[in-house]
């Protein structure tokens, strides 16, 4: 590695890194507030719940690469099945250093890809066959190392633990009715008669989960959202050229919401001159409440970024 | 477009801009220091439906207009339509400020002359170090610049293109050229002439 400093392009994106800190912060106080909450108004009650959802979570984290991909009906490729598609990834994890992950593929027209696994040498790269047919290979194979960032930026474990708790409050919540009783002693049939202060509490645990269960939700979207970002920017430093990535990003993009969509048109300008007459009004885009509930960024953010990346690059490139 | 338009089904014309062409003139030095991408001294307009009639007594004066304006450096053009009923004027010069200069002065002349809902796009064509083509469309309802790069190595029918480095061209010339911002309207012109 040369020891002069390295392009802004190359560095971390500290503002993406600052922004995903503080979305884990608030996601853990959120956690704690409401474990606080439970505390405060049952001493017991929530331990068994915990062990429950830690098993759960186990599960989830142990077998989560064969449920992912046996829900997507993706089936594992040998060397032999998919020779190219191979060749691509292993020259992508190598220069990524990591080892080559399991590929798998998906026999559906949407162009796709997702990674799972525990760790990075635990890991399924798993391909639509629509992706390796519409797009071109510079572009594939930016995708493809999208998803091999998720896997060094170990992401199936960061929104593990992330949805962790919030999968406990939504327990407690389906389960408020079962555990009610048994927690405060004033639910149900028998609320109102002597206990008090029992009713109230499950008014309060119970808002107190709602309040958890939003606020947390849209954290761990939000989490989910940069963790994107930060695979975007791994992608391009890997193939060395953000603009594959974008433009693989706004070709799916324009696939899968066709007119709506972000897409750069095949069309002949004169041919398309007549029907432009027709679509004066642009197809209505996502607004700002879609955007904090979605798990990805948009694709105009998505390519804005990249695009930055590519100047960045350039720019370095000239001042020597 | 406004409410009421929109409810009794009006269009406003679209103003047509030739002004921002001249950016063109500029962005062409960096286009070759920084993206060693060389003009090949062709450039063209393209618009539609003009009947053969009017279209000779335009060209006449267009190639009086240009005679008079070509002093120091010569401009020649040609006319032609294509097989999709479209009207072309291409010109070629070695000089590309006078290119740029001419396709300005001949929009210019056309709008005047009352042709400016025909006009379509300008285009300028360039090659990179590696000899292939490269090509900057104007679209003058936007008035607006994008890349179009055709795959030139696959000689099959799909008219693929190179979107990557189109994209690419776009986001390093965001500063010398007023950008079409809206993917949408990136379209290509195949089967080119220029």
């Amino acid at each position: 590695m040369l020891t002069r400093n390295r392009p802004s392009w190359y560095k971390p994106d500290n503002g993406l890194a600052a922004r995903m800190v503080l979305t884990m912060f608030l996601l853990g106080a959120i956690y704690v507030g409401f474990v606080f909450v439970l505390q405060y108004f049952f001493n017991v009650g929530f331990i068994p719940l915990l062990l429950i959802a830690v098993a759960i979570a186990a599960i989830q984290f142990f077998f989560s690469d064969k449920i992912a991909l046996a829900s997507m009906g993706a089936k594992e490729v040998s060397e032999e099945e998919a020779p190219d598609l191979h060749a691509m990834i292993a020259r992508l994890a190598a220069q990524a250093n990591l080892p080559k992950p399991r590929i798998a593929i998906i026999d559906t027209n949407l162009p796709n890809a997702f990674a799972t696994g525990r760790s990075k040498n635990d890991a399924v790269v798993a391909v639509t066959t629509g992706a390796m047919r519409e797009l071109p290979a510079p572009e594939l194979e930016a995708v493809l190392a999208h998803e091999l960032t998720h896997i060094i930026n170990r992401d199936m474990l960061v929104m593990t633990v992330a949805t962790f708790f919030s999968m406990v409050i939504s327990l407690i919540v389906q389960n408020m009715f079962w555990f009610g009783g048994g927690f405060g002693g004033g639910y149900g049939r028998r609320s109102g008669n002597n206990n008090d202060g029992g009713g109230g509490a499950i008014i309060i645990v119970i808002l107190a989960s709602v309040i958890a269960y939003v606020a947390s939700f849209i954290l761990i979207r939000t989490l989910s959202r940069y963790r994107e970002l930060a695979a975007d920017r791994g992608a391009a430093l890997i193939t060395g050229a953000p603009q594959n990535l974008a433009s693989a990003l706004v070709h799916i993009d324009g696939i899968i919401h066709g007119q709506g969509g972000v897409s750069i048109p095949k069309k002949d300008f004169r041919q398309a001159e007549a029907v432009n007459a027709l679509f004066i009004v642009p197809a209505l885009k996502g607004d700002e409440v879609a955007s904090l509930f979605s798990t990805h960024p948009s694709t105009e953010e998505r390519v804005a970024r990249l695009n930055e990346m590519q100047r960045q690059m350039e720019q370095a490139h000239y001042n020597g | 477009m406004g409410f009421f338009d929109a409810l009794f089904g009006r269009r406003k014309p679209v103003p047509v801009g030739p002004e921002r062409l001249f950016a063109m003139s500029t962005a062409q030095v960096a286009l070759e220091s920084d993206q060693r991408l060389e003009p090949t001294g062709d450039a063209g307009i393209c618009f539609r439906g003009i009947a053969s009639g009017p279209f000779g007594l335009l060209q006449a004066d267009l190639e009086q207009l240009l005679k008079m304006a070509g002093k120091d450096e010569q401009v020649t053009m040609k006319s032609f339509e294509d097989e999709l009923n479209y009207r072309w004027f291409v010109f070629t010069s070695p000089d590309f400020q006078s290119l740029v200069a001419t396709i300005h002065i001949v929009s210019q002349t056309l709008i005047e002359k009352g042709y400016d809902t025909q006009l379509l796009f300008a285009i300028f064509a360039f090659k990179n170090a590696d000899g292939k083509p490269i090509y900057w469309i104007y679209n003058y309802k936007r008035g607006t610049f994008y890349p179009f790069v055709p795959q030139s190595d696959s000689h099959d029918k799909t008219r693929q293109r190179n979107n990557p480095e189109e994209m690419r061209l776009a986001t390093v010339m965001e500063k010398e050229l007023p950008l079409e911002k809206d993917l949408q309207f990136w379209y290509p012109v195949w089967d080119l002439q220029v």
